[in-house]
């Protein structure tokens, strides 16, 4: 009996000593206060997605819909909270509390292997079920566009359907690559014409 | 039972309780316009991560501490300014940005222009504790110094189990101070 209060008293104790990590260490719970999309930091989305993606939680937080994505890519993307990573779900109940004092409605994280909802103290069992049946793409894109689905779906599921804005066409920009092409070109005919203007005049002055 | 107990540390220690930022315009106060100020670019060559806890209770270090007029924003970074400070924040994520050693989080607290002392953190009276890399540092919080890598942790007004580390974005080669 002594022995079994001793260890009781020890486990008791490590529980105590045991110092579990707190937030704030993640750096999607500082962007998502402000902004309605977290994306990764590696830029593995293209931009145009990222555009996409950012548009249809646009529309749909206008639509009324209101919710916030974020898009873990990495695990550099949870900074001090790396025992989350691969756990969509845990980490959409812990960034749920952590910005719940600028916003309590639904939340949804998606990481390479699946999505996680929270909705700050409301029953989200049917949301992460349905998000749960959505395979996530590979990679940056893959990952996007996958989102983009579990944002139509939760949307629809609530009576709000939303279709991601289409990609703008990138003008080509001018890039220094390009002026330094431009610069060569005109410092070439002008040579050339240098060149041409000198052989005409020789040619003149050369006796018949 | 030992066996139980060593359980229940490991589950615990790595089960991560989750911190509400605190409401209101002290947990957040709003970058400054930097005293001193140079023109070069933004990004600096060594990262260190700073959070701070004031009642138990997340106090944000805001985007462009250090950056000075006019800002230029995307979404919640900055990504051009006026010019800028030895220390200096670009995203609300408590990663402060600088180029060389010898540089202290009371550099970093001047360029925000806010109070940080030993009973002081922001507009927040009483002691202050101060943690780095896990371990509790002693003394003037100001003179801890800003070190590639580091995780700081500064807390006033109750205890919140800091953090041991930070895993920065990866970028570029950067030597360790």
């Amino acid at each position: 009996m002594t022995r079994l209060a001793a260890a009781a008293l020890a486990l008791v104790a490590a529980l105590a000593l045991a110092a579990p990590a707190l937030a704030d260490g993640d750096p999607a719970s500082d962007f998502l206060l402000t902004q309605k999309v977290f994306l990764p930091f590696d830029d593995a989305i293209p931009k145009p997605l990222q555009g996409q993606l950012a548009g249809l939680v646009a529309a749909s937080n206008k639509a009324g819909y209101p919710i916030r994505v974020a898009v873990i890519g990495s695990s550099y993307d949870l900074g001090s909270i790396q025992s989350l990573w691969k756990r969509p779900r845990k980490y959409s109940q812990f960034l749920g509390v952590e910005i719940s004092f600028a916003y309590k409605g639904p939340l949804l994280v998606a990481m390479p292997n699946g999505f996680g909802f929270n909705h700050f103290r409301q029953d989200a069992k049917a949301e992460q079920a349905l998000v749960a049946r959505i395979p996530v793409g590979r990679g940056g894109a893959g990952m996007a566009r996958s989102t983009m689905t579990a944002v139509q779906r939760l949307a629809a599921a609530h009576g709000v359907h939303v279709v991601p804005p289409r990609a703008a066409v990138a003008a080509p920009s001018r890039t220094n690559s390009d002026r330094l092409h431009l610069v060569i070109g005109i410092v070439v005919l002008l040579v050339l014409a240098a060149t041409a203007r000198l052989l005409i005049h020789r040619r003149r002055r050369r006796p018949a | 039972m030992l066996a139980a107990a060593t359980l229940a540390v490991s589950l615990a220690a790595t089960a991560p309780v989750p911190t509400p930022i605190g409401v209101g315009p002290r947990f957040a106060p709003p970058p400054r316009v930097p005293a001193a100020c140079a023109h070069g670019p933004l990004r600096g060559r060594y990262r260190a991560h700073v959070e701070l806890f004031a009642l138990r209770r997340v106090a944000l270090l805001p985007p462009g501490i250090g950056i000075g007029l006019p800002r230029e924003i995307r979404g919640a970074r900055v990504v051009a300014g006026g010019c800028r400070a030895p220390a200096r924040t670009l995203d609300p994520t408590g990663v402060v940005e600088f180029d060389r050693a010898g540089l202290t989080v009371g550099d970093l607290f001047a360029a925000w222009r806010m109070p940080l002392g030993v009973r002081r953190l922001l507009s927040f009276r009483g002691a202050v504790s101060a943690w780095v890399d896990g371990r509790r540092r002693r003394g003037d919080p100001r003179s801890i110094p800003l070190r590639d890598g580091a995780e700081i942790v500064l807390e006033i007004g109750g205890y919140v189990p800091p953090h041991s580390f930070y895993v920065f974005p990866p970028r570029g080669r950067a030597r360790r101070l």
